[in-house]
């Protein structure tokens, strides 16, 4: 993942698991059954996981920018030669 | 968010933090949720005494049948576990004392029925530290435990209660209970 891929993954699970936690609490208050509340949690959960998890394509479209090779330059720095 | 590993671990991290937000959430939505006592219905009343005997330790002991009738619906909320439901005998004795004996409880669930109406037999019995209860009156009380999924217990009482006398003199023992209480008490000698 690059570095824009990172940073929106990370807000797309926090969205995710708060939006998912209001929804439960909602779901679990107006049916009184607790255990749809955790139902609703547990999805929220589990697509939460699915969506920032894994690596997927659209996490690595801003490849970082590395600068190009330059040629005839010794790769050792002077002040490094005396260890060599 | 370098790795794999790392997303999963903020996620499961982040997601039990939010989970123990909604709990506390859950547990705070029943402070809105409870009732009062009043709203429990308690129409439970004496049935029969089956004996009030003096027992070999000197001690009174009562057994009785109650008509038990109540319905805890009102209690069970979404954070509502279970109830624990128990009846206690209170009477002040001559000696300047309050005793309350727990003769009978039940453990009522979330997924059970909510009401119960039947006739009872002591599931403890009433045994009083002396011999206080000939004649004595009993205040029989409805209370109950709310334990929830998430937050903290309470206890209250019914707001109706029910009482009995109890008779003047022991009750006549059976042919049966005579021998063995003449057996017992002249085969052992004082050490």
């Amino acid at each position: 993942m690059d570095f824009r891929g990172q940073h929106l993954a990370e807000k797309l699970y926090q969205i995710v698991i708060i939006v998912f936690a209001i929804l439960a609490f909602l779901t679990g208050f107006y049916t009184q059954n607790i255990f749809y509340c955790l139902g609703v949690y547990a999805v929220g959960l589990a697509l939460s996981l699915l969506i920032a998890v894994p690596n997927w394509p659209f996490f690595n479209r801003n490849p970082p920018k590395w600068l190009d090779e330059v040629s005839g330059i010794d790769p050792t720095p002077p002040a490094m030669s005396k260890f060599l | 968010m370098y790795s794999w590993v790392q997303r999963l671990n903020s996620i499961l991290t982040a997601a039990g933090t939010v989970l123990g937000v909604m709990s506390l959430c859950v547990a705070l939505s029943s402070l809105f949720l409870d009732v009062s006592e009043r709203e429990v219905m308690n129409a439970s009343s004496f049935q029969k005494l089956y004996k009030l005997t003096s027992l070999d330790t000197n001690n009174d002991q009562a057994l009785m049948y109650l008509n038990i009738d109540f319905d805890l619906s009102p209690l069970f909320h979404w954070n509502t576990k279970q109830c624990f439901i128990y009846i206690t005998a209170s009477y002040d004795t001559d000696e300047d004392r309050h005793s309350g004996i727990v003769i009978w409880d039940k453990i009522v669930r979330y997924n059970e029925p909510k009401n119960f109406s039947s006739v009872v037999f002591n599931k403890y019995p009433l045994i009083d530290m002396g011999d206080n209860l000939r004649g004595r009156e009993l205040t029989f009380t409805l209370s109950w435990e709310t334990t929830p999924f998430v937050g903290l217990m309470y206890g209250q009482r019914s707001s109706t209660n029910f009482t009995h006398t109890l008779p003047d003199k022991y009750s006549k023992l059976t042919v049966l209970e005579r021998s063995a209480r003449n057996r017992l008490n002249t085969e052992y000698p004082d050490y």
